[in-house]
This record gives structure tokens, sequence and C-alpha cells, in this order.
């Protein structure tokens, strides 16, 4: 497969008024077209401002971002669904889906329809004239996952989609992320701080240092999806990861 | 549905105690009739002289509207323009400020001397006081927009222009709201105070003669009547709100319910 996201050597600093804040450090990686790719490290440690270079919202300070080989990101080419406030609250559920189209300009119609049937198939039926604050937490987030998914780009990026979820809510999300992700492909990159998460969708996973931040470590998982998350393998993967985040386990 | 009838019963209930005593203690005191009428005496000059104030009513009514547009329109476009351009919210900041602390009594009269004894001067002053609380409103409800919904619709390739129109208007909905409703009742302020100063006709310019004839039951008539005027205003932008804000409307009422009313 080809390289959809070639990083090499990113390095941002902000300069606030407070002083000077190196968030990242000549962080190189590539993203595989069509792979799930994580970055997973302890919070505060540079990895929205990691995605927001590579949507092209923000600039790096030094290195490059190439897509599929070719140019630098600028806002727009890549599909990304933002930590917080991901919908908007003045839009129903369906209208929020349809944001992407109604701003490329895409008849409002076609586009009604084509969400509705997206409703219909991932298990939101029934919530298309809910406004956001008249859903739960978990079905809000479904709805701004779907919305991601029907922007019309190859890639995708996403920040903590399932990060303000209880944890039997998340679970159950990650195997509909993963259900969404199998029928409509696309090359994810994706933050998080949950371990099993990581290791359920991943094909690659970046462990993150503190910041200034770059990666510490690469862990491949090879196998096959849907994973069991009480494998031995699993297991093995969670210790691997549980290490590299927090050194020796007791 | 029993709440909204409680809300009503309480509501007539306190204002006819208010106009019960009013009305015992003028008649018990024997307060002349020009110092205070009776609110009865004024109900009756409001009833009995309806036909002679329908015209003052649509006078000052036009106004209002007038001078409220204005500063809608005037408030607006200036809260857009001090929001995109710093430099000019920076350079303008004191006189927009300074317009609010002049007295309107003050510059009232010039406009008459400027303008004539027509309809402009009123819809100036309504329009003067009321573009203010727009201009705060707008540029505060403009900047009020989360960051992270503009880097969601820059992703999407959305224009500056977009952004304004689908994600910063409607996110400073709710605070231009509140804006216009200040807005609104001092432009009725603003309209009578046009009026009281030189006029021709309206309710403020009704007041004032009535006033200068001893005719006090036909001041408060007036009186009566822009209340009147303004409630009706006020109500006219609620509805609007509940329609334009039905979405935060639900999530109140559904909130409320969940946690057994309001705490």
């Amino acid at each position: 497969m080809d390289t959809a996201i070639a990083v090499s050597n990113l390095s941002k600093t902000y300069r606030a008024a407070v002083g000077r804040l190196p968030v990242l450090r000549s962080l190189s990686f590539d993203v595989t077209g069509g792979s799930w790719t994580t970055l997973i490290g302890p919070s505060g440690c540079g990895k929205t401002t990691l995605l927001r270079i590579l949507a092209g919202l923000i600039p790096a300070d030094e290195g490059t971002v190439r897509l599929d080989g070719g140019s630098a990101p600028t806002a727009g080419d890549v599909a990304y669904l933002p930590q917080h406030d991901t919908l908007l609250p003045w839009r129903t559920a369906l209208d929020n889906a349809v944001l992407a189209w109604e701003i490329s300009g895409r008849p409002a119609a076609a586009a009604h329809a084509d969400a509705r049937a997206l409703f219909e198939r991932f298990g939101l039926a029934g919530f298309e004239t809910h406004y956001p604050l008249q859903l739960s937490g978990g079905m809000r987030q479904r709805v701004a996952v779907i919305r991601s998914f029907l922007v019309d780009r190859s890639i995708l990026l996403l920040d903590e989609p399932l990060g303000a979820l209880d944890p039997l809510t998340r679970t159950r999300m990650q195997d509909w992320l993963l259900s969404v992700w199998s029928q409509m492909r696309k090359t994810i990159v994706l933050v998080t701080h949950d371990v099993e998460e990581a290791l359920v969708l991943s094909d690659k996973i970046h462990v993150l240092g503190p910041r200034p931040t770059s990666i510490r470590q690469t862990i491949r998982v090879a196998d096959e999806r849907p994973r069991l998350r009480t494998s031995p393998s699993f297991y093995r993967g969670r210790e691997a990861l549980l290490r590299l985040l927090f050194g020796d386990l007791p | 549905m029993r709440q909204k009838a409680a809300t009503l019963l309480i509501g007539t209930a306190i204002v006819l105690a208010l106009l019960a005593t009013w009305e015992v203690c003028v008649r018990w005191l024997g307060v002349p009739r020009f110092v205070l009428p009776p609110p009865s005496e004024i109900l009756w000059a409001f009833v009995a002289q309806f036909p002679m104030l329908l015209p003052h009513i649509a006078t000052t009514l036009g106004e209002i509207v007038l001078g409220l547009s204005l500063a809608v329109l005037v408030g607006t476009g200036l809260g857009v323009a001090l929001f995109y351009v710093p430099t000019l919210d920076r350079a303008l900041h004191p006189a927009i400020i300074a317009s609010q602390m002049i007295p309107v009594f003050a510059i009232a009269p010039l406009l008459i001397v400027w303008f004539g004894y027509g309809l402009w001067p009123k819809v100036t002053v309504a329009a003067m006081i009321g573009f203010f609380p727009m201009v705060v409103n707008v540029t505060d409800g403009l900047k009020s927009t989360s960051p992270d919904r503009i880097d969601l619709l820059r992703s999407l390739g959305a224009t500056r222009w977009q952004i304004l129109t689908k994600l910063r208007f409607p996110s400073s909905l709710p605070s231009v709201l509140s804006g216009l409703k200040v807005a609104a009742t001092l432009s009725v302020v603003g309209a009578t105070i046009g009026e009281w100063v030189g006029a021709r006709q309206g309710l403020g310019y009704l007041m004032v003669q009535s006033h200068s004839q001893f005719r006090d039951a036909r001041v408060f008539a007036a009186i009566l009547a822009l209340t009147i005027v303004g409630l009706l205003l006020y109500w006219a932008i609620r509805l609007l709100e509940s329609r334009l804000l039905r979405w935060r409307a639900a999530a109140v009422e559904a909130d409320e319910e969940l946690y057994g009313g309001r705490w």
C-alpha cells in the first residue's frame, strides 16, 4: 500500500505570552493508505497539536507533512473530528451529519437522503430530528463519527472521539466504530488515552512521550479484526503498551 | 399546562392587588384628580378615548419599529465590523461608549433643529440608545464561538463567509436576542423622549399636552397605551426567540423534567 501521510522531523513550539512552550520535537512517522494508526500518550503531550498540523489548520515550525507523496496539507484536505463541541447544537442530528456536503455545495435533498440511509445502516434511525442536547453522549458521538466518515476525503483524523464516554458505552462504541470503518474504508489517525481502544482498533500504535513529544516506540498489531479483548495476545499487547506508557509495572 | 395557568393567575392577582390598593388609597385619602387619578378613571379614560389614542399609538409604534430596525441594522453591521477588524474596534470603542454617556435629553432638541418636527428625530433617538446593546451583544456573541467548532468547519473547507453564516451567527444568536430584548425596551423609551421634546403627534406628545392641561387621567391612559405597545413588542421578540432557540428550549425542558424542576 502507498503512504497516505508522510511526517518527517516535525517540530512545534507555542510562543505564548507566558513563555515558550515546546510541544513537538522532531517527530517522524508514515501512515499507510487505508490503515488505522493510533497515537497514544500522556495527556497534554501535544497529540491534538499534531492532529491540527496534519489537518492543515496550523503550520509546523520545522519538518514536513506530505499527503499521498505530494503537497503539504491545507485546511479542507483532510477530515478532522475535534475533541470537544463536535456537533452544532442548533442543528438536528441529520442536519449535523450533512454539514460537510452543505459546505461543499451538494444539493440538500440528495445529501439528506444519503445521510438518512447511513443513519439507518449504523443504528441511528429515529434520531434524525433530535437536537444534540436531546441525545445521550454515545448517540451524540455516533452522529459526529458518521458525519466525519461521510466527508469526501480519504483521510480522517479522530481526536479522542470516545473520550467522554463511560467505559461500557465506550467498549460498545469501539466495536461500532470498527463496523463503520470496515464498511467505509478510510485512512484513520486516532488519538486516544485508552490502551484497550488502541489495541482493538489499530494496525499501528505510536506511543508518544511527554511534552515536547516524540515517538517513543511503535507497536504493530497484526491480529485479525474483530479482536477478542480476552485473548492471550491481547493481554500481551496490553502489557507492552502499559510498560511503555508507565515504565515498569509492579 | 397547569403551570401556565398558575403563572397567569399569580400575575393577574398581583396586578389586581396593586391596582386595588391604588384605587382605595386615592379615594380614602381624597387625593386630587390632577395629582393622581384612581386606576378606574384611567381605565375609563383609556376605553372612552381609545379612538382618539389610536393615531397617537400608530405614530409612536411606527417610530419605535423604525428606530429599533435601524438600531438592529447599524448595531449588527457595526458589531460584525468591530469583530473582524480589531483595529477598528480599538479606535471606535471610546466613541461608542461616549455615545451612551451623552444624555439623550440634551441632544434631542438639537435633532429637532436638524431634522424638524417629523418622524426622524424620534427614530434617531430610539436608534441611538437601541444600537448599543446590539453592538455589544453581537461582538460578544461572535467572540463566544467554540474554537473546536471553528477547527471543524475549517477542516471541512469552509470559507470565512460560511464560518460566519453557518457557525458564528448561530452561535451568537442567544446573546444577540438578549441584546434585542434590551434594545426593544430602550427604543420605546427613546421614541417617547423624542416626542417629549417636540412633536405634533404620538403618545409622548399626548402626555405633554394632557399634563399641561391637568388632564392626568389622559396622561396615564397614554402611559397605559405605551406600556401595552412595549409589552407586545417584547412578547413578539420572545416568540421569535423561542422559535430560533428551539434547540435549547427542548433540552432545558427535558433536563428540568429529568431533575424534577429547576434547581
